[in-house]
């Protein structure tokens, strides 16, 4: 066999110190959001008082922990589902949110509230259900319209439906009883997760884990995916079909997180667009890299939320800010090729 | 002649849709191994929709197409592509790859739906680069070379495929001299060491370079397919272009030239019909 260059075994070793260095901080942003609170005072928990604190040890248990998976899930739930989107729409600027995937499943948990009642189950399958819809309407009016390229034409498409989707999610509120229904529709759309609770997060985790597990497997595919039609086709694969798979798991997980959340912007197009820059486009790498970054993103931004203020800021209102300002930062200085 | 045909095409009708005109009607012919094949005819003869009736993208109405001597159905896709690789004409990438990450996606073919490239695919694309001479493009992105790197490494990706046959979809059209010549003898090593070379182009000086045989196609039809030497003469490609050219040997070398001297119209006429 041929010596490979040097070069690249050290590009390779580069990426595994990379990959460590992500874990780790994971684990230690997991650790340091334990400890930040508001309670016995603003920010601060020392961990010298948790054993002799039975409140604090509650405290931490039953509302911190849940919160903080339900934010690492959340983020690299949207980060990777952004992702494979980008990959197999071939357009670095979609994420779930411009697809109309979730308004879909914001429409789909209120209605759900309305009509079907506030089963857990019930309201996830509602979101999934219209995330999908809200997908499929994206994609096939992109494919109807009469103007510019095809990245701008799914954006175009995708703000069409979500706008579509929060009008319906607007009449679903008018229609709601402000007492009892509104007050909980009105948490999807500022996006959120105050109320997480345990049985909250241990409802979305089997279709999450299994989501992500089962994209990771196949990110080789998701390169292959991100050619043209013909390419991938003569490289084997049988382009449809895997897309439709490989997008079904985006959507099952989006919908899931926005079930337990409401709608949280900017997750999955700025994440991706990080992993590509501290990695590249390679879905061996950038994908995992999303998950790690997008988990550790959430966190960060819901630590804020939390403790920023006596109150609560809404998450989606975090993720959103800091998310476009990143945005603005990558796109002025970027490589990526984005023909309009 | 001993050797069978590796592609063969008999018959073979094709239309987008039932409605629409036949893009390709009646093509018949066969190509045998080791040997640089070129379909040549003007824009929109039907060349693009023949590579990717061979490739099994698109399946004929009427006619079959042979692989190593079964239908192309009966090989599957996943073994096909272990048969026949493409290089598109151009391909819009829209993330930065890089050369190397690019190239290895060739190997797909041989690996297992969730296997991820080893250590051997990594060793064959390194070799492929290094054949091509083009391994000091490894780390560079995709989206940053130029358009005659781009189809060096488009190659390379299908090379990395190893594959009996190499389809190429108008692989000289948007090359300088210098990197048209690169291309152009590529492709002659990659039919000497045994690969099965089928591309298309408009250009006759690239056919006359290399080709072993000739398919000359005109509003999806064949006028004329065969050995060079027998195909490649003034009024064959004057009929298949529809406007008067004149071949001439210069040395080894044949040269197409546009005849101003005659009037157009008379080859203009001509169907292809006519001259079957």
């Amino acid at each position: 066999m041929t010596r490979l260059p040097p070069v690249m075994i050290q590009r390779e070793q580069r990426f595994r110190r990379l990959y460590t260095g992500l874990f780790v901080a994971l684990a230690f942003l997991i650790g340091l959001s334990i400890l930040l609170g508001r309670y016995p005072r603003p920010f601060w928990l020392s961990p010298a008082r948790l054993p002799g604190d039975p409140l604090a040890i509650q405290l931490v248990w039953a509302l911190r922990l849940p919160r903080i998976l339900a934010a690492v899930l959340l983020g690299a739930s949207l980060a990777a589902s952004g992702f494979v989107l980008q990959m197999v729409f071939r357009n670095p600027l979609v994420e779930p949110g411009f697809l109309g995937v979730s308004q879909g499943a914001a429409f789909g948990a209120a209605f759900a509230i309305l009509y079907l009642g506030t089963s857990v189950i019930v309201i996830q399958v509602s979101a999934t259900v219209f995330a999908l819809i809200g997908l499929i309407l994206s994609y096939t009016l992109a494919r109807h319209l009469h103007y510019g390229g095809w990245i701008l034409r799914m954006i175009l498409a995708g703000i069409a439906v979500s706008a579509l989707f929060a009008a319906g999610v607007g009449m679903l509120k008018y229609l709601a009883d402000p007492l009892t229904q509104l007050p909980e529709i009105t948490f999807w759309l500022l996006g959120g997760l105050w109320s997480t609770r345990w049985p909250n997060v241990l409802a979305i985790l089997p279709v999450t884990w299994l989501s992500l597990t089962l994209l990771y497997l196949t990110r080789w595919r998701l390169n292959v995916l991100a050619l043209e039609e013909t390419t991938a086709f003569s490289l084997g694969a049988a382009p449809d079909r895997e897309r439709a798979i490989v997008i079904f798991l985006a959507v099952i997980a989006t919908a899931a997180v926005v079930s337990l959340a409401g709608i949280i912007g900017w997750v999955g197009l700025i994440v991706p667009h990080t992993a590509r820059r501290l990695f590249s486009p390679d879905a061996r790498h950038a994908l995992p890299a999303s998950v790690l970054l997008g988990g550790m993103f959430t966190l960060v931004c819901d630590d804020l939320a939390r403790t920023l203020t006596a109150g609560e800021i809404p998450l989606g209102i975090i993720t959103s800010l800091l998310g476009a300002l990143a945005f603005i930062l990558l796109m002025t200085t970027q490589r990526e090729q984005v023909k309009p | 002649m001993s050797t069978p045909p590796v592609v063969e095409l008999h018959n073979v009708t094709f239309a987008y849709t039932p409605k629409a005109a036949n893009v390709l009607s009646g093509v018949s012919f066969a190509i045998s191994s080791g040997t640089v094949n070129v379909v040549l005819g003007p824009n929109g003869a039907g060349k693009s929709t023949l590579l990717h009736l061979i490739l099994g993208r698109y399946t004929p109405q009427e006619g079959v197409v042979r692989v190593l001597g079964s239908p192309i159905r009966e090989h599957g896709r996943a073994h096909l592509s272990r048969l026949i690789s493409l290089v598109p004409q151009r391909e819009y990438v829209p993330f930065d790859f890089t050369v190397f990450d690019y190239v290895i996606l060739g190997r797909t073919p041989h690996l297992s739906y969730l296997q991820l490239p080893g250590p051997e695919d990594r060793h064959a694309a390194w070799q492929t680069l290094q054949r091509l001479g083009i391994e000091e493009l490894w780390n560079r992105r995709v989206t940053e070379i130029s358009g005659g790197e781009l189809q060096l490494v488009l190659i390379a990706r299908a090379v990395v495929q190893n594959t009996a046959v190499l389809l190429l979809d108008e692989p000289t059209a948007h090359l300088d001299p210098a990197n048209k010549m690169r291309v152009l003898s590529i492709l002659r090593a990659l039919a000497h060491q045994g690969t099965t070379v089928l591309f298309t182009t408009h250009d006759p000086e690239s056919a006359a370079m290399i080709a072993d045989q000739v398919i000359l196609l005109r509003q999806g039809r064949i006028l004329r397919w065969g050995p060079l030497a027998e195909v490649f003469t003034t009024e064959n490609l004057s009929r298949t272009y529809g406007i008067p050219l004149r071949v001439i040997r210069v040395g080894a070398h044949q040269v197409v030239i546009m005849d101003m001297d005659e009037p157009a119209q008379e080859h203009g006429t001509l169907t292809p019909e006519s001259n079957l």
